[in-house]
């Protein structure tokens, strides 16, 4: 008995050890410097709260949160609205289903450097799609990229393209919904909303609770890379979201403390947000249920 | 919605999704210093390689490639063992201990990035692995992302609970175990996961970014980002630059598409 | 002499609801003996198999192999074989690798693997069968291969958790007769999980009968049949079960509170007291009548020549020699 049971442990012990080391360790420790000053040459030096609150009084932080909220707005529910649909729309076995299927995901399995050299094209004015389309039309754009509302479009579109893993957990979610029950709706007469209002959405749920959580997180991370090889984060701020100021500060400025104290702060949003969410769901269950 | 309208909807996702990768691979074939298109070419009239040749002379690709080879020969196989071992753990331990292991692997798919990068910076610093490779292959050490461990823990739980009791009555260890009866009957999800271990570290720019910038130790992404500052007449080597770099990652796509995207997924994974 | 197979004081409890799934279970059975265990589903059957194989670790009290306490002795190495519910064949590995397992995870020779699973299969008559997979098998064959499984290992004692439960009625009684045979072979033991009271009477020496965790009696299937030490058993064994009715209903002398237990053949149609008949359920050369006493069924066993319709009043009375009287309370035989 032990010997099987301490076996278990063993294949158990290099993922705990591995998430302790790499996620949840520097976690705590990245949280822990938030209240210092410390550029990676001299020993941290402990600030405490005088770090938040220079970057409160910092233009440039808020000016990146306010991005930071613009950008999550439109992004996160236009990712887990389009994963949805996606995921109803081609959960069966239909011809060209399993292809649109596999092209929905693709944009997902791309490197973000991939990403960026393809947007680089796609925005150019000149032979981009974009350009061209609109000049057949006798309009023509400028420079996307320069122009801050431009930019944060182009940005909230490359998040929403790589929605493939929200559209992967959606369709597994979609394929576990019992049948009978869209029979039973059938054989009552329910039209594709009803359905939809009746059984697809309250049985998924939980499921896209969930996934709009993650989506907070995961939205910004997707653009991230793209966002600093594009825009570097311009024009005039308008694409610097937290996670590209907190990379800034801490690596480029090597302010590794200020570098922190942003993570946090993005941290502790997410987390109100996501409280604030599952408080909403839960009592929306609540309602449902009675 | 008709069966009709159902079948264009596809067929307009199908265009909007493709047409532009199509582009993107025909464009990298258009022979380099001729003037830009004047409009949407799908095919270039004289199709060659020069966009490629060009890109070698740009970046070392040798070196690049090397290193990218390394770090995934590396971490998908590192990645699998986690996963795996850690989702064929899950499915016998107790029930507390695995409510907790989950509600953990959740729970950190919530943690954004940036607040690991301070603290592995420094941790990579003082054990003296900065610019190194090490920083790009020990995301594998905690499975990549939770979602393999989930994924395995799911494709075992698929596995009736007596066939691990008759394994150990006569006498397997949990290793023994795990290898002769639980890894033989999850090859599709085992694939799924080497699948996005696989894209994940192939496409890794973010932590060579942070921890690893030395000339020696660039992958593939690291060198091709440095043609953003391209002038925009060599577009096909932008191009051919995203089809080197995205064509291994999608064919990890076929692997997933296989087994996560497919109708007959669960079908297949207990199946093989 | 020692059992083959004794356990003392035993239960065990989940660790996560606290309720106990068996407790306080004294048994024993002895070289060569087939113990048949029966009982409702939940009611601690297969958790008594698996503290014998030492799946489970006991709560309270022990099991002891040979008369040696197993507590210390991990299951792989308990002279105690499982034949799993469903079989847990492992379904990517041929026949031959599945009897085979045991031997290769303890690196027994491959010349010396070979011989034995050979011998075993050629024992269950399923030699023609190993290059196969598990899902190219009928349910016999598949029961076979697990029993080969269980035998490779020459264990002392057989655990079975419902063996015939997946075959179909035909193969069922020939799997039977194959079965008892070879429980009880050289002077091995079994103990035998089943929620067939029919099929726990025919395979068992004795017959163990469990009910939400406690032993509500364990005696040859005579015994059983014979005496229940339990009103519970009274319902659960025999086909038909024993009627049970209230002491005033057929005019015994007891208590209010006695339930007089009657078995279907000491009823005798034809005499004493009219009685309605409310059923009539015909067996092949037998039928069976249920009589209306106050309300409650007293079942009667009539050959078939006898011709009696639903409706009908008939005269039946019980052979007062042969009823077992039970506590109302508690269900207890009474003396």
């Amino acid at each position: 008995m032990t010997g099987y049971r301490a076996g278990l442990r063993w294949l158990l012990l290099p993922w705990l050890l591995g998430t302790l080391l790499l996620v949840v360790g520097p976690a705590l420790i990245t949280a822990g410097f938030a209240f210092t000053r410390y550029d990676a040459l001299s020993p941290p030096q402990l600030a405490g709260f005088a770090v938040f609150r220079d970057l409160w009084s910092d233009v440039e932080f808020r000016r990146a949160l306010v991005s930071t909220l613009v950008i999550v707005a439109l992004a996160v529910p236009l990712r887990v609205g389009g994963g949805l649909l996606l995921a109803l729309l081609l959960h069966r076995r239909r011809r060209l289903d399993a292809a649109t299927r596999a092209a929905a995901y693709a944009p997902s399995v791309v490197p973000d450097v991939a990403i960026a050299l393809v947007w680089l094209w796609v925005v150019n004015p000149v032979y981009g799609p974009i350009g061209l389309i609109t000049s057949a039309f006798g309009a023509g754009i400028g420079a996307v990229l320069l122009d801050p509302a431009g930019a944060r479009l182009t940005v909230v579109a490359i998040s929403v393209l790589s929605l493939g893993e929200g559209f992967l957990v959606l369709l597994a979610a979609r394929r576990e919904l019992p049948q009978p029950l869209y029979d039973l709706a059938r054989t009552e007469g329910a039209g594709v909303l009803t359905e939809f209002r009746l059984v697809t959405l309250p049985l998924l749920a939980p499921v896209l609770g969930l996934l709009t959580a993650r989506d907070l997180v995961v939205s910004l991370q997707v653009v991230m890379v793209p966002t600093l090889l594009l825009t570097n984060g311009g024009p005039l701020g308008a694409t610097k979201t937290l996670p590209l100021l907190a990379y800034e500060r801490g690596f480029r400025e090597l302010e590794l403390g200020d570098g922190a104290a942003i993570a946090l702060l993005l941290t502790l949003l997410t987390g109100l947000v996501v409280a604030v969410q599952f408080r909403l769901l839960r009592r929306w269950n609540r309602a449902v249920a009675t | 919605m008709t069966r009709g309208a159902g079948t264009a909807v596809r067929v307009v996702l199908l265009v909007v999704l493709l047409l532009p990768a199509a582009l993107i691979v025909t464009g990298s074939l258009r022979r380099l210093g001729l003037p830009a298109p004047s409009g949407l070419e799908l095919l270039p009239a004289d199709p060659s390689l020069s966009s490629y040749r060009d890109l070698a002379q740009r970046v070392p690709v040798g070196l690049l490639l090397r290193n990218s080879l390394v770090v995934t020969g590396i971490a998908v196989p590192l990645t699998l063992l986690v996963a795996s071992w850690a989702g064929f753990a899950l499915t016998q331990l107790g029930e507390r201990q695995r409510r907790f292991a989950l509600g953990a692997a959740i729970t950190l798919l919530l943690v954004p990035l940036p607040m690991l990068w301070v603290a592995r910076f420094v941790l990579y610093l003082r054990l003296g692995l900065l610019d190194t490779l090490v920083p790009l292959i020990a995301p594998a050490l905690a499975a990549t992302t939770p979602f393999t461990v989930l994924l395995a823990y799911r494709a075992f739980r698929r596995i009736p609970a007596t066939q691990w009791e008759a394994a150990r009555l006569e006498g397997a260890s949990a290793w023994q175990t795990w290898r002769r009866i639980g890894l033989p009957q999850v090859k599709a999800t085992t694939t799924a996961i080497a699948a996005i271990a696989f894209v994940f570290h192939w496409g890794n720019y973010l932590d060579a970014l942070l921890y690893a910038q030395y000339e020696d130790v660039r992958t593939l992404p690291v060198g091709l980002a440095e043609l953003i500052e391209l002038d925009a007449s060599d577009q096909p080597v932008v191009f051919a630059a995203a089809v080197l770099l995205a064509l291994p990652a999608l064919l990890g796509l076929l692997v997933v598409q296989r087994t996560l995207l497919s109708t007959t997924d669960r079908a297949a994974a207990d199946m093989d | 002499m020692t059992s083959r197979l004794a356990v003392e004081g035993l239960g065990h409890r989940h660790a996560g609801s606290g309720t106990w799934a068996l407790r306080d279970l004294t048994l024993a059975v002895e070289p060569g003996q087939v113990l048949a265990v029966v009982g409702p589903s939940g009611s601690g059957k297969t958790t008594l198999l698996r503290l014998v194989c030492g799946l489970l670790r006991p709560t309270e009290g022990r099991v002891l192999l040979d008369g040696v306490d197993a507590a210390a002795v991990p299951p792989e190495r308990r002279p105690v074989a499982m034949v799993f519910q469903g079989y847990a064949l492992f379904p990517h590995l041929t026949v031959r690798d599945n009897i085979a397992f045991g031997l290769a995870v303890r690196r027994v020779p491959r010349a010396q693997r070979r011989a034995r699973v050979d011998e075993v299969a050629a024992t269950l008559r399923v030699d023609g069968l190993l290059d196969r997979l598990p899902v190219e098998l009928s349910g016999g064959e598949r029961q076979r291969v697990a029993l080969a499984r269980a035998l490779v290992r020459d264990p002392r004692v057989f655990c079975l958790d419902e063996p015939l439960s997946s075959l179909d009625p035909v193969l069922r009684v020939e799997a039977r007769r194959a079965l008892s045979a070879l429980l009880r072979a050289d002077g091995r033991s079994a103990v035998y999980v089943t929620h067939d009271q029919a099929e726990a009477t025919t395979v068992g020496d004795q017959v163990a009968v469990l009910r939400e965790g406690q032993l509500e009696q364990v005696a040859t299937p005579r015994e059983l049949y014979a005496r229940p030490a339990t009103s519970f058993v009274a319902r659960f064994v025999g086909t038909p079960p024993m009627s049970l009715l209230p002491a005033a209903a057929l005019d015994v002398p007891a208590r209010a509170d006695v339930l007089v237990g009657v078995r279907a053949e000491d009823v005798h149609v034809g005499a004493g007291k009219p009685y309605v008949v409310r059923e009539v359920e015909e067996h092949g050369h037998e039928q069976l009548l249920a009589l209306d006493v106050g309300g409650i069924d007293l079942v009667a066993r009539v050959p078939l020549v006898m011709n009696v319709r639903v409706g009908e009043t008939v005269l039946a009375q019980v052979n007062p020699v042969r009823i077992r009287l039970y506590d109302g309370a508690t269900g207890r035989l009474l003396p």
